[in-house]
This record gives C-alpha cells, structure tokens and sequence, in this order.
C-alpha cells in the first residue's frame, strides 16, 4: 500500500478557511472512515491514543468522558495497529504546533475546487472545540455486527506462529 | 575505438534508464543491523486495565528493516508462557534507541501473569534480545 504524503494536508474550500474547532468546528474529515473532523483531533490521536482507551464502540463513552478529546473508543480491528504511536507525551501546546506545521505544508501550487467540482456545500458551524462535534456524531450499534473473519482473524506479518 | 567505447557507454546507460524501476528505487535498504541488541529499560507495565494491557521496554537501535515487532510471550504458569503478542513499530533510523510497546487485549481481571520480550524484523528474523521473565496482575473492572 502507498501512503499518501501531508502535502496540503490543510486545505479546505475557500468559504470554510479552517479545519479546526472551535467553529466552523470541522470542514473535512481524516482517516479511512472519516472518523477524525480536524487536524487538531489527528494530532491529539496520535498523541492520546492509548492513555484514553475504552472497551466502547463510537457513540458510548462513559458519562463525564468526551469522545476524541478524553476517550478513545476500541479500534475496529486490532492487528494492523501501529504502536510506534498512541502516547507521545506531548502538551496542548505542543500538538497545537504540530498542527501549525502541518498547515505550513500547503503549497499555494494549485487552488481548490477549481473546476466542476467547485465546492458548493455550506460550511459546517457551531459546535465547541470541547465537545468536537460530538453533538452530530451518529452512535455506532450495539452490539457491533461480527467483523469478518478474513480482517480480523488475519494475523499480522510475519506470520505464522510460532515466533522465534 | 572511442566509437565503440561511446556506443557501449550509451547502451549502458540506456539499458539502466530501461530497466529502471522508480518504485523500487525509492525504498531503502534495510539499516545496518546492530552488533548486538540489549533492553536498555523494562520491560514494564506501562498501563494496564481490566480491558488493555501495554508492555514497554527500551533497546538500542536493533537497525535492519525499518519495519519490527515487538513480542511478548505470557502465560499464567511461570513455565509455560503459551500466549504470543505482538504489535508493529517503525525504527527511526535516526534515533539510537528503539522503544516497543505491544498490547494485550482480552487478560482476565484479577490474574497474575508471567512475561517476557523480545523483538522480530518483519521477515521474522529475532533481533536476538530477550528479557527475563517478569509478572504482573491485571486490575479489576474500573466501577
């Protein structure tokens, strides 16, 4: 699989000029599903990961929890996770940096949206950095549908057991 | 001479140019693998709940492929340690040491067990390194 690089990483249609909360609290989304709204959210995954885990799936934080911000529900599938990551230790401040660097990557090279697919939705409003959008969030069921046996019952490389 | 000697440079360099391979080109080669790797800190519990474990430990750059695993073999009984973990990290080349951390999932609340680590390359090659047998006991169900 190729990954795809930060470069522009930041850019959002003209009229929304930020992905960040608070309001317009998120204009894109990140990740495979679309799971993350902000740059600020990825960083503070990476970040927070595994210092705020919880055995729930999207929409069930315990009370007095905010989801992405002090918990992190399971992960869909386990054996692809990347654990060079998940608690760096890092301060507010110091995602907010990360963030900041990452908005430097935009290249100024080409436009958005500057042919047929000129952006014509309205910019997302409201909401609080503290609740990061959680007021609109669609709760995941529960229990869960079963999880393919050829995703999660695939073991990671190298494989198979036993390892030396 | 110097005609043949042209012609031979230019069937070199356009044969390289024809089987290139960009995609190729691109990757590095595996680092130089360490004279030898040591745990330079841990193992340890780094945090543990009724629903998620994370064992820890610190070891010079093993070098190799960028792409390893750290392993943690346990078990209930001390003298068989049956279940495997293991959980994907990335070197940094540039960096001296290397900190695993791999993940237990599904430990039974209230049960002491016995551990120990030790690192893979992704073709599945040991980095050699093994720790001694450590313990500890998972917590209860948070209330």
């Amino acid at each position: 699989m190729q990954t795809s690089t930060a470069r522009n990483v930041a850019m959002v249609p003209p009229q929304c000029p930020t992905t960040e909360a608070p309001g317009p609290y998120y204009q894109k989304e990140f990740f495979h599903n679309g799971y993350i709204k902000s740059l600020k959210q990825l960083v503070h995954f990476y970040n927070t990961r595994d210092v705020y885990p919880f055995p729930v799936t999207s929409g069930h934080c315990p009370a007095g929890k905010t989801e992405r911000v002090d918990c992190w529900p399971m992960p869909e599938v386990r054996n692809n996770m990347d654990m060079t990551v998940g608690k760096l230790g890092l301060t507010d401040t110091e995602e907010n940096q990360i963030v900041a660097f990452l908005q430097t990557l935009t290249d100024g090279y080409t436009t958005p949206y500057p042919d047929i697919n000129t952006f014509t939705g309205t910019c997302m409003s409201g909401g609080m950095a503290s609740t990061q959008g959680d007021a609109s969030q669609v709760k995941a069921p529960v229990p869960l549908p079963a999880c393919a046996s050829a995703v999660c019952d695939v073991q990671p490389t190298p494989g198979p057991s036993p390892i030396p | 001479m110097k005609r043949v000697v042209l012609t031979l440079a230019i069937s070199v360099l356009s044969g390289g140019l024809l089987s290139s391979k960009p995609a190729v080109a691109q990757l590095l080669p595996p680092a130089e693998k360490a004279a030898r790797v040591r745990i330079t800190q841990g193992p340890e519990i780094e945090s543990a709940s009724s629903y998620l474990t994370i064992v820890r430990w610190t070891t010079n750059n093993p070098g190799g492929s960028d792409e390893h695993f750290g392993v943690v073999h346990y078990g209930t009984d001390l003298k068989n340690l049956s279940e495997t973990a293991k959980s994907h990290i990335r070197l940094n080349r540039g960096h001296p040491d290397t900190v695993f951390r791999v993940r237990l999932d599904a430990l039974k609340p209230k049960t002491t067990y016995h551990y120990k680590v030790t690192s893979i390359e992704s073709n599945g090659k040991s980095d050699g390194e093994e720790s001694a047998i450590n313990r500890f006991t998972v917590p209860g169900p948070a209330r």
